[in-house]
C-alpha cells in the first residue's frame, strides 16, 4: 500500500519534470532549424540559451543549454552566479557544408543546482562568433525552498557504494543490484597471492569513477590485515582512463607494498571515503509509454536533479597466502633479506701501507625487503682492523620496492703480507628460485707496504713558535702511547678567535682604497695614452705654450722699451694663436693671409701686423702707455678668438703681465 | 707635568696588567700540560679551555686539546681541534701526523690532497689574505704612479715590480680561494649521529655518519643543518651534533 502511495506520488512529481523536457527539447529543436533554416542568409550565426525547468525546489536540479552556430564559433563564457552551481553535462557538435561553406551547430549542456532558495539571474553568456562577440539575455531561475527533495532522494536506486548512515550495501562488487555497471568500485591488486614471511609484495590500489561523476575523496584509502606491515601510501596518486565493459572509467592508482609477517591466509582489505555528486535517475522508464527516445544516460543527466553521497568503497574479498620460509638450507650470515638481489663490490686504494684504511665499497641492487637487508659480512681474519659499515638507500620506485643499498666500510690492514682482501658474502631468501641464495664476490688484490713509523718523524718538530718549553718532561712522558707526536710546551702566537680576516668588514673595506687606485691608475694612464695618440691635443698646448712664452717677451720689450721686439712678439704670439686655429703653419701667416681670413674681423691683429711692418721698415717709435695698449688690445683679441672657436682654448694672460 | 705623570702610571699600570694576565695564562697552560702527562686528560681539557677564556688560542692550544680528547676516545672533538689548530698552523708535521693517526685509529677515510693542494695548505687562510691584499696593493700603486706621473716612465725595474706584484696576487688569491673552503667545513662531534631526509624530528634517517667525519655545511634550518660527505651523501643533521672548524664565536 505505502508503495504504492510512493508511486503515484512520483507520477504526480514525473508530470512537470515530463513537460519541462518536452520543452526543452522542443526548444533546442526550434533553435537547430531556425539555425539551419537561417543559414542561407544568417551567415553571421547565432547563439541563444534555454533553462528548463526555470522554477526548481531546492536540492533539484535545472538544465541550462546553450546552443551556438556560425562558421566560426568560439567557446561560450558562463559568468558565475553566487549560490549557483553549474555541472558541465555534455556537449554535442554538428557540421553542415552547403555550397562549400561549413557552418557548425554545437550545443552546451549544464545542469544548474542552486545552493539557498530564491531567484538567481544567469548573466547573458557571451561568446566570439565569426570575429563578433554575441550575447544571450540575461535568464532568471527561482528556486523554492520545497521539502520534497528528502523524499525524492530516498526513492533513488541504492549505489554499490556503502551510504553513511547505513541505508545501503558496501561497494565490494563492480555490478549493483539493478545489474548495471556500478559507478565507483574499488580494487587492490597483489602482485602475487603466494608470499613468504617477510617478503614485501607491490600492491596497487585502485579507485574506479564512472567518468562524468564529480567526486572528492575524503580519505587516502586505509589498508587493514592482521598478518601484514604496511607502508605509508602517496598523497598524489597517479590517474588514468580505463574503459571496463564499454563504460569509460577514472582510475586513481596508488602503489605500494606490504610484508607478511605471519603465515597462513590472510585477507587484505581496503576502505576509501568520497563524496560522490550523483545524478537523479529520471522515471521515463516507468513511463506508460513504455521506453522513451530520451531514456539514455545523457539525457537522464541532463535531465535529473543531482545530489551528494558519503560513500565507502570497499574491495572485493581478497586473500594472501603466507608460506613460511624454509628452516633447511639458511645461511648463517641470512639477515631475513627475501627477493632478488645483487651485489657488487670495490676497495680503494688497491696500494697502500699498514695502518692505512682502505675503503670497501658494497651495493645490493634488487627488489625485496630492503629493509631487512644488512650490510655484507667481510670474512677477515687476523691482520685487518675493521669499523662499522655506513648505509644508504635509494629507492627506485615509490615503494621503496627496488633499488639499491650501498654500505661503505673502512678496514685497515694490520700485516705487510696482506695480499687481498677477502670477498663479502650476503645471503637471502631468492622468491623466483624459492630457495637461498648466497652471493660472494671475489677477493680483491691488494699490494700493502710496511708503515712508516711516526716516531721518527716527530721529534723534528717543536711547535709553531718554537718558543721555550715551560715544562721539562722527558721525551718518553711527552710520548703518547700509540707513537703519538708529544704536546706542545709553549703556547706560541695568541690570537682572539679563528674568524678569518676575510670576514672582517673593517679589512674589506679597506681594500677599496687598492682598487680604488688601481681604477684611477688606469683612468689615468689610458687617458695619457689617449691624448699622446691624438696630435692635435699636442699641437694645442704647444701653441699654447709659445704664445705665453710670446706675452712674456712683449711684457720684457715693453719694460725695456724694446719697440721692434715688442711687436715681434706681438706678430709672434698672434702667429701662433691664428696658426693653431687654422691648423697651418704660424710662419706661413702674412698679413695679407690675415686680412682676406679675417675679413674685417679682429681689427687689433691686423693693426698690430701693420704696425710691426712699419716699425720694421720705418722704426717708428712709441713711448710705454701706446705700448701697453697695444699689448691689451692683442691680448683682448687673442681671447676673443679662444672663446669664440675654440672655448677650451682660454688662457689667462693677465697674470703673466 | 701632571698630565705626563699621568699618562705614565696608566701605561705602566696597563703593561703589568697585561704581562701578568698572560702569565696567568701559560701558568694554566703549563697545569694542563702537567695534567696531560700525568694522564688526567679531563683536567687538562678544563685547564686548556680557561687558557682559551682567559687568553684566546693558538696553534698548539688548540693541538693539545686534540690530542687530549684523543686520549679519551673523542674522536669527534679530537678531529675537531687538530682541524682548527691545522687551520691557523697548516704547515706544523705533528698536527697532520695525530690528525692522520687519529683518523687511521678510528676507521676514518681520509682524502689524499694533491700536490697542488698541499703548496696551497702552507699557509692559512688570514696568510693569504694578507699576502693577496699587499700584492693588490703593490700593483695599484704601481699603476696609479704610472697613470698621474706620466712622465716616469715605466722602466725595467717598475714593469718587473707589477707583473711579480701581479703573479703573487694571483697566486695568494687562488690559496685564498681554496682555503676559503674550510669556512664551510664542519666535523661531526655526536657518536651515532644519523643524517635525516629532511629538517625534521620524526624525518626518517637516510644514513648513519661517524664522528669525526668531515661535512660541508651547505644549509642550515632552525636546529638542522644541510651537510654534504666527502662521498657525496647528503643529508640533514640535528645543529648540535656538528661544530664548525673556523669558528666565529664560542669555540667549545
Amino acid at each position: 500500500m505505502r508503495d504504492h502511495t510512493h508511486t503515484a506520488v512520483r507520477a504526480l512529481r514525473w508530470k512537470p519534470m515530463g513537460i519541462a523536457a518536452v520543452t526543452l527539447i522542443a526548444s533546442i529543436c526550434v533553435l537547430f532549424l531556425s539555425s539551419q533554416g537561417a543559414q542561407g542568409k544568417a551567415d553571421s550565426g547565432g547563439i541563444a540559451v534555454v533553462l528548463e525547468p526555470k522554477q526548481v525546489a531546492l536540492g533539484e536540479s535545472a538544465v541550462f543549454a546553450i546552443q551556438i552556430s556560425g562558421e566560426q564559433t568560439g567557446q561560450p563564457v558562463v559568468t558565475g552566479v553566487p549560490g549557483l552551481r553549474f555541472f558541465p553535462v555534455g556537449q554535442n557538435s554538428e557540421y553542415r557544408s552547403v555550397n562549400g561553406r561549413v557552418t557548425s551547430f554545437t550545443s552546451y549542456l549544464f545542469q544548474v543546482q542552486a545552493e539557498h532558495p530564491g531567484e538567481f539571474t544567469i548573466p547573458p553568456v557571451k561568446v566570439s562568433i565569426n570575429g563578433r562577440v554575441r550575447k544571450t539575455e540575461p535568464i532568471t531561475l527561482t528556486v523554492s525552498s520545497g521539502g520534497n527533495f528528502q523524499s525524492r532522494s530516498r526513492t533513488q536506486q541504492a549505489p554499490v557504494a556503502s551510504r553513511r548512515g547505513g541505508d545501503s550495501s558496501s561497494a565490494n562488487s563492480r555490478q549493483d543490484s539493478r545489474g548495471d555497471s556500478a559507478p565507483v568500485f574499488l580494487r587492490v591488486l597483489p602482485r602475487k597471492a603466494l608470499s613468504y614471511v617477510g617478503e614485501l609484495v607491490p600492491m596497487e590500489i585502485r579507485a574506479y569513477f564512472r567518468q562524468g561523476l564529480q567526486a572528492t575523496l575524503n580519505t587516502l584509502p586505509t589498508l587493514s590485515g592482521t598478518a601484514f606491515a604496511f607502508q605509508d601510501l602517496e598523497k598524489k596518486p597517479k590517474q588514468t582512463e580505463e574503459i571496463i565493459d564499454g563504460i569509460p572509467y577514472t582510475v586513481l592508482t596508488w602503489y605500494t607494498a606490504v610484508a607478511a609477517v605471519k603465515e597462513g591466509e590472510h585477507q587484505v582489505a581496503a576502505e576509501l571515503n568520497a563524496t560522490l555528486l550523483l545524478p537523479e535517475r529520471s522515471r521515463r522508464n516507468r513511463s506508460p509509454f513504455g521506453r522513451s527516445l530520451f531514456d539514455d544516460d545523457f539525457f537522464n543527466g541532463v535531465f535529473a536533479g543531482a545530489r551528494e553521497e558519503n560513500v565507502t568503497l570497499k574491495n572485493p574479498r581478497l586473500k594472501i597466502r603466507i608460506m613460511p620460509l624454509p628452516k633447511l638450507g639458511k645461511p648463517d650470515n641470512f639477515s631475513g633479506a627475501v627477493g632478488h638481489f645483487t651485489l657488487s663490490a670495490s676497495a680503494t686504494p688497491k696500494k697502500s701501507m699498514v695502518g692505512d684504511p682502505i675503503t670497501i665499497k658494497m651495493s645490493i641492487k634488487g627488489a625485496g625487503n630492503f629493509d631487512r637487508v644488512s650490510s655484507p659480512s667481510l670474512d677477515v681474519s687476523d691482520g685487518w682492523k675493521t669499523y662499522t659499515p655506513t648505509t644508504s638507500f635509494k629507492p627506485e620506485d615509490s615503494a621503496g620496492y627496488r633499488g639499491r643499498k650501498s654500505f661503505e666500510q673502512a678496514i685497515i690492514p694490520l700485516d705487510a703480507s696482506i695480499k687481498e682482501i677477502p670477498p663479502v658474502e650476503f645471503s637471502y631468501f631468492d622468491t623466483k628460485s624459492e630457495k637461498y641464495v648466497t652471493l660472494k664476490t671475489n677477493p680483491v688484490k691488494v699490494d700493502i707496504v710496511p708503515g712508516i713509523a711516526y716516531s721518527k718523524a716527530a721529534p723534528q718538530s717543536q711547535g709553531p713558535s718554537g718558543s721555550k718549553p715551560l715544562l721539562d718532561l722527558s721525551p718518553d712522558l711527552q710520548k703518547g702511547p700509540a707513537g703519538m707526536a708529544p704536546i706542545h710546551l709553549g703556547m706560541g702566537t695568541v690570537v682572539a678567535d679563528l674568524k678569518p680576516l676575510v670576514k672582517n668588514p673593517w679589512f674589506l673595506g679597506a681594500q677599496g682604497i687598492p682598487i680604488g687606485a688601481l681604477f684611477f691608475g688606469l683612468f689615468f694612464t689610458r687617458r695619457q695614452k689617449k691624448h699622446s695618440e691624438d696630435t692635435g691635443i699636442e699641437r694645442k698646448k704647444l701653441a699654447m705654450r709659445k704664445v705665453a712664452r710670446s706675452l712674456k717677451e712683449m711684457n720684457k720689450a715693453m719694460n725695456e722699451k724694446d719697440v721692434s721686439g715688442f711687436f715681434n712678439a706681438c706678430r709672434c704670439a698672434s702667429q701662433e694663436r691664428l696658426g693653431e686655429i687654422w691648423s697651418i703653419s704660424p710662419e706661413s701667416i702674412t698679413l695679407v693671409e690675415i686680412k682676406e681670413r679675417l675679413s674685417g674681423k679682429a681689427e687689433g691683429i691686423r693693426h698690430v701686423f701693420e704696425t710691426a711692418d712699419a716699425v720694421a721698415y720705418s722704426g717708428q717709435s712709441f713711448n710705454q702707455e701706446e705700448l701697453r695698449k697695444c699689448r691689451d688690445l692683442v691680448i683682448s683679441e687673442l681671447e676673443k678668438m679662444g672663446k669664440g672657436k675654440h672655448p677650451e682654448n682660454t688662457f689667462s694672460t693677465r697674470g703673466t703681465i | 707635568m701632571k698630565k705626563q705623570i699621568f699618562f705614565i702610571i696608566v701605561v705602566f699600570v696597563f703593561v703589568v696588567s697585561a704581562i701578568s694576565h698572560a702569565g696567568e695564562a701559560e701558568d694554566l697552560f703549563s697545569q694542563g700540560n702537567r695534567a696531560y702527562v700525568e694522564g688526567n686528560y679531563e683536567t687538562a681539557l678544563s685547564c686548556y679551555r680557561k687558557v682559551m677564556e682567559t687568553e684566546g688560542i693558538s696553534a698548539s692550544l688548540l693541538y693539545n686539546m686534540g690530542n687530549a680528547y684523543y686520549h679519551i676516545k673523542d674522536v669527534g672533538n679530537a678531529v675537531l681541534y687538530y682541524e682548527r689548530a691545522l687551520y691557523l698552523d697548516p704547515g706544523n708535521a705533528d698536527i697532520q701526523a695525530n690528525l692522520r693517526m687519529a683518523r687511521k685509529d678510528f676507521g676514518l677515510v681520509e682524502r689524499e690532497p694533491g700536490k697542488w693542494e698541499r703548496f696551497f695548505h702552507l699557509f692559512n687562510l688570514n696568510v693569504w689574505t694578507w699576502m693577496a691584499s699587499g700584492a693588490l696593493a703593490v700593483f695599484a700603486l704601481i699603476i696609479l704612479l704610472r697613470g698621474v706621473a706620466p712622465r716616469l716612465r715605466p722602466g725595467r725595474l717598475l714593469k718587473a715590480a707589477s707583473a711579480v706584484a701581479l703573479f703573487l696576487f694571483v697566486l695568494s688569491a687562488t690559496g685564498l680561494v681554496l682555503q676559503y673552503e674550510k669556512i664551510d667545513c664542519g666535523i661531526v662531534t655526536a657518536k651515532g649521529a644519523s643524517l635525516l631526509v629532511s629538517p625534521f624530528d620524526a624525518s626518517s634517517k637516510s644514513g648513519a655518519i661517524k664522528d669525526g667525519a668531515v661535512v660541508r655545511i651547505a644549509k642550515t634550518y632552525k636546529d638542522y643543518l644541510l651537510v654534504e660527505e666527502a662521498n657525496g651523501e647528503s643529508g640533514w643533521i640535528a645543529r648540535e651534533s656538528v661544530k664548525s672548524v673556523v669558528s666565529d664565536g664560542d669555540l667549545g
